[in-house]
């Protein structure tokens, strides 16, 4: 599904990656954990094409293409989705607006016809459904005086309504209550597939209780400095992040 | 030369409206003896009103306006409907009959001591403006609209103020008085032919006494070519609730002037605005809003998008008296540029003479916002449809809060309209 081959990445001139080598295949679910600083951001912004992000080495290859010079909207079209970890407030669009606008096109890069609004509501009211979310909301502005659980819920059900190939999950479960966090992940359990693939992207071991991943990186610096499998994280949170560092320095 | 527009004058005597006939006497007198503002006046200093020198404006100047009324009128205000054409009220289009409002001409209601006489010209601070001058001394007839008691009137008010002869000068006169608990909506539409110069000068007051609300829309879609320049004062009793929302589309200045005086405890005012400016259109607002007793809210969301060669100027005043303590006032003003030639001038301005207040203002100038560009690519949408949604939503977010109805299905339309052009956007 997609390879990420000795990626290196900068912004305002300093290298955040350096060096990163990633492969997930269709059917798998990745967690990628680290400590504060050590670029786990930096490569979900930079995977799904952030412009303040400069590649300078490597290459991001998703279906065997190289998307590292693509703009953002023809890397979603292709079946990338970012979930943020700062869901951006857009007051005055509303959510169903967005929706459909993004949805539609999705569907016209694939040659498929648009859904009309009465259509795609339909397909919209089921998506609801699955997360958990009252109706009204997609008549709210975008992320609009949500609350923070709110806001994560919304990337999830974008993230149900799009049904992305390649879905990046930039700390979702940050901040988020534990019934919250229970939605969230029910969510993302029920869009997974053997079809598509799962980077999640976590500071905490907390999330992978809900969401069992196949495999455990541990990026530190910019690397990716141990992989291993969800046993690792669990390691993680019984010892923390400077038993790994130690042991890597030693 | 002068620089100055050359005025053609009616000649109705200030005893016209008897009652009212020392206040529009002391006006003339004032305008006469008032320099036409330049930029060498602070109120003045980023609108020019050098396209009105030496140009001829004609008072008794006539045409037909019931085309442009069809082309303007909302069916929510239909039995509701009050028409200004070429500044005068226009029984023949007019079509009013309300529960619980009285409608009058201000000639009838400035005959003799009434409820009109006894608030007329004491709801502005405008006195020794040359415009406000010009319309009290001046203007033909106007209307008086008196809400009763708890008056609570099911739909909007319609008072279109249509513009049809060129090199036309126009002076509506608008007085509402809204009785203790009443609450009323209106609409004041102002409309204007393509294609014809003319200078309107539209006065507008209203008054609210305790407990009463007021939802006051004005909608500015002048000509072309058109020059507007308005007054509007509003004074507010006790826990009153006025809740302004002036759209600016059209025109090729418009300079709207609002001033709100909080003057009992617990009143509110919302002073909302919109300003799309296209082409080399000016739009300027100036605000006040007043607080003169204690444990007053208000609150200002204005916004502006420039486009082309335009400018877009707003001077938002909140003044607070030594005695308004308690007072809760916040100002946002934000800017959306979509050219580089175009012109924003933003200047907050608050007077604070309580200690014990919460005043805030925040104002912002600039293109669409990376991260919400971002955002929406991230999302699959195109370059070019990311900037037509941010810009509609720009817009959107004071239009969306109207109550539903074919006026706010008209104002999205003409947003709509105007973020297409401004952007050549074509969707897939």
């Amino acid at each position: 599904m997609i390879t990420i081959r000795n990626l290196h990445a900068s912004v305002d001139g300093n290298e955040i990656l350096r060096g990163i080598n990633l492969e997930i295949n269709a059917g798998e679910v990745h967690a990628i954990m680290g400590p504060n600083g050590s670029g786990k951001s930096t490569l979900s912004k930079v995977i799904a094409g952030h412009p303040a992000y400069e590649v300078t080495q490597g290459e991001i290859l998703f279906e065997g293409k190289d998307i590292a010079e693509l703009e953002p909207d023809e890397r979603a079209r292709l079946g990338l989705f970012l979930a943020f970890q700062y869901p951006v407030e857009i007051p005055g669009v509303t959510n169903a607006m967005m929706l459909r606008q993004a949805y539609n096109a999705v569907r016209r890069e694939q040659g498929l016809d648009e859904l009309d609004p009465l259509e795609f509501d339909d397909h919209l009211q089921e998506k609801l459904k699955m997360v958990e979310m009252d109706p009204s909301f997609v008549d709210r502005d975008v992320n609009s005086g949500f609350s923070g659980g709110e806001k994560k819920k919304n990337e999830i059900l974008q993230m149900a309504v799009l049904d992305p190939k390649f879905a990046l999950l930039d700390e979702t479960d940050s901040g988020l209550d534990i019934d919250a966090l229970r939605i969230v992940s029910q969510g993302i359990n029920l869009i997974r597939n053997e079809k598509n693939a799962v980077l999640l992207v976590t500071h905490y071991q907390r999330i992978l209780n809900y969401i069992q991943p196949d495999y455990v990186h541990v990026l530190v610096k910019g690397r990716i400095v141990k992989s291993g499998g969800k046993e690792l994280a669990l390691q993680l949170e019984a010892e923390g992040y400077d038993s790994i560092l130690e042991s890597i320095e030693a | 030369m002068s620089e100055r527009p050359d005025l053609k004058l009616s000649a109705v005597p200030p005893e016209a409206f008897p009652v009212a006939a020392g206040v529009r006497s002391a006006a003339r007198t004032r305008f006469e003896a008032t320099a036409f503002p330049s930029a060498r006046h602070e109120e003045w200093r980023f609108t020019s009103l050098r396209s009105l020198w030496n140009t001829g404006f004609d008072q008794d100047a006539t045409a037909s306006a019931a085309a442009l009324l069809a082309e303007v009128a909302l069916p929510e205000t239909d039995g509701r409907r009050i028409v200004f054409v070429n500044g005068r009220l226009d029984p023949t289009l007019t079509d009013f009959a309300l529960e619980g409002v009285r409608m009058q001409p201000l000639s009838q209601a400035l005959a003799g001591p009434s409820p009109a006489s006894s608030v007329f010209d004491t709801a502005h601070t405008f006195s020794g403006d040359w415009f406000a001058d010009l319309n009290t001394g001046w203007f033909t007839d106007g209307v008086f609209l008196h809400a009763s008691r708890h008056a609570a009137p099911q739909g909007p008010i319609g008072i279109y103020h249509l513009v049809t002869a060129a090199d036309a000068l126009v002076l509506p006169r608008v007085l509402f008085l809204g009785e203790t608990g009443s609450e009323v909506s209106l609409i004041e539409f102002f409309a204007g032919s393509d294609g014809i110069g003319y200078l309107t000068v539209p006065f507008t007051e209203t008054v609210l006494a305790d407990n009463a609300r007021l939802h006051h829309y004005r909608i500015q879609e002048d000509g072309d070519l058109g020059a507007h320049i308005n007054r509007c004062g509003s004074l507010l009793g006790r826990d009153a609730d006025l809740q302004s929302f002036t759209i600016s589309l059209g025109g090729r200045l418009f300079r709207n002037d609002f001033r709100a005086m909080l003057n009992g405890e617990g009143g509110h005012a919302t002073l909302d605005g919109l300003v799309l400016v296209h082409g080399n259109q000016i739009s300027d607002t100036h605000s006040v809003l007043h607080h003169m007793q204690p444990n007053c809210t208000s609150h200002q969301l204005h916004k502006c998008i420039v486009d082309g060669v335009g400018t877009s100027v707003f001077n938002g005043k909140i003044f607070v008296d030594s005695i308004a303590q308690k007072t809760d006032s916040f100002q946002e003003n934000h800017n959306l540029q979509l050219s580089h030639h175009g012109m924003v001038y933003t200047k907050p301005q608050l007077e604070i003479f309580a200690d014990d207040v919460k005043c805030s203002h925040g104002a912002t100038v600039g293109q669409l916002d990376d991260e919400q560009m971002f955002y929406l690519n991230s999302r699959g949408l195109s370059a070019a449809e990311t900037r037509y949604l941010l810009t509609l939503g720009f817009a959107s977010q004071i239009v969306n809060a109207l109550p539903a109805g074919s006026m706010r299905d008209r104002l999205a339309g003409r947003v709509d309209d105007y973020t297409r052009k401004s952007l050549s956007f074509v969707p897939a």
